[in-house]
């Protein structure tokens, strides 16, 4: 078929299409208005509720970073808190940039590159945050034994079992880094294959 | 309220616009009503922005295809924000020859690149260069040189 022909096709799908009602003015009026009410509903919910999780953790740190005594615990409480708080905020952030986008605002070449590029970003953010929680989880227990049990987590004799969850989390960390760094090289290399078509 | 009755009056003038926007760009008939309410919705938040500058079938191509982007980069639970609305279903095609063939150039369009569907959709509604060029943010130059590939590429989906 040639392109010609095409159109003349899509010319009369379009008439046909033309008659069809597909909305009424009062579908109009309740898309905008229920919109501005549903808007925040359900938009990244289990990203949000991440988040608040996160935080409630870092605040019971901070709120009791005192209980901390020794400088080696105070530094695995200081790493886990930070970590509590920058994770959620970068990566709510990179969300927020993407579904804020002013659609209006950009022509189609400038939306789909932008889109491209978030969406790498987003993608570093939550790999890298898979990651580095396996790694946060090790600092976390001692911090989470000091506060919860009173114990220092360094002084005591680490049982046999903690060992074995200690050599489970190291290998799911590799695994899961694998897997993750193999996952983001993969779709950035497809995101990086649009953005040079972009640019030709 | 002025806002209001003429923006619905664009809608329902421009109603087959939206529609074609949705169809070329999602393949679930479900994602088709979402991402038509979508559009409605967004080209509602930009309305006061439109200053008239350009035609008003340009700007809502414009946001209409921005819209479809952005909703084939949400994730599906992300969607479906519009649960309360009745909205009636998108008309499927029936099995005459035409039709068919539609469905057909549909098929075709949606194995094309973003970029490259966004073009056709603009060249299969009528724009020139200069308007497939002002809507994408491309040169006319290379709409010039987009349209023959996308040509070539559309005879050898067609054909197979």
């Amino acid at each position: 078929m040639e392109l010609e022909e095409m159109k003349v096709q899509w010319n009369a799908m379009s008439q046909k299409i033309a008659t069809l009602e597909l909305i009424n003015d009062k579908k109009i009026m309740e898309i905008t208005q229920l919109k501005y009410k549903n808007k925040f509903s359900k938009l990244n919910a289990y990203e949000r509720s991440g988040a608040v999780v996160c935080f409630l953790m870092g605040f019971f740190i901070l709120f009791n970073i005192t209980r901390l005594d020794t400088w080696y615990l105070l530094l695995c409480g200081i790493a886990t808190m930070a970590f509590m708080f920058i994770l959620p905020i970068l990566s709510l952030g990179s969300l927020h940039r993407i579904s804020n986008m002013n659609l209006s605002h950009y022509n189609y070449k400038e939306v789909l590159s932008r889109f491209e590029k978030a969406k790498k970003k987003v993608l570093l953010i939550q790999r890298t945050g898979v990651v580095a929680s396996l790694f946060f989880m090790f600092l976390a227990i001692p911090v989470a034994d000091k506060l919860l049990n009173g114990n220092d987590f360094f002084q005591h004799e680490i049982k046999n079992s903690f060992w074995g969850a200690i050599i489970f989390g190291i290998l799911a960390t590799f695994f899961i880094s694998r897997w993750g760094l193999g996952w983001y090289k993969k779709i950035t290399n497809s995101a990086g294959d649009v953005l040079k078509d972009l640019e030709e | 309220m002025q806002d209001t009755q003429q923006f619905t009056s664009i809608i329902l003038e421009h109603r087959a616009l939206i529609y074609k926007v949705s169809r070329v760009y999602v393949d679930d008939s479900e994602d088709q009503k979402d991402l038509y309410q979508e559009i409605v919705y967004q080209l509602w938040k930009s309305f006061g922005n439109f200053k008239g500058n350009s035609k008003i079938s340009t700007w809502m191509y414009r946001v209409a295809m921005n819209t479809a982007i952005a909703f084939l980069n949400k994730s599906k639970r992300n969607r479906s924000v519009f649960s309360k609305v009745d909205f009636p279903d998108i008309p499927v095609e029936s099995t005459s020859d035409v039709e068919v063939q539609t469905q057909q150039l549909y098929q075709a369009i949606k194995l094309l690149n973003i970029a490259e569907r966004g073009i056709i959709l603009l060249y299969l509604e009528g724009k020139n260069y200069k308007e497939v060029a002002e809507i994408t943010g491309y040169t006319e130059s290379n709409i010039g040189t987009r349209m023959a590939r996308i040509k070539q590429k559309l005879k050898e989906l067609i054909k197979s």
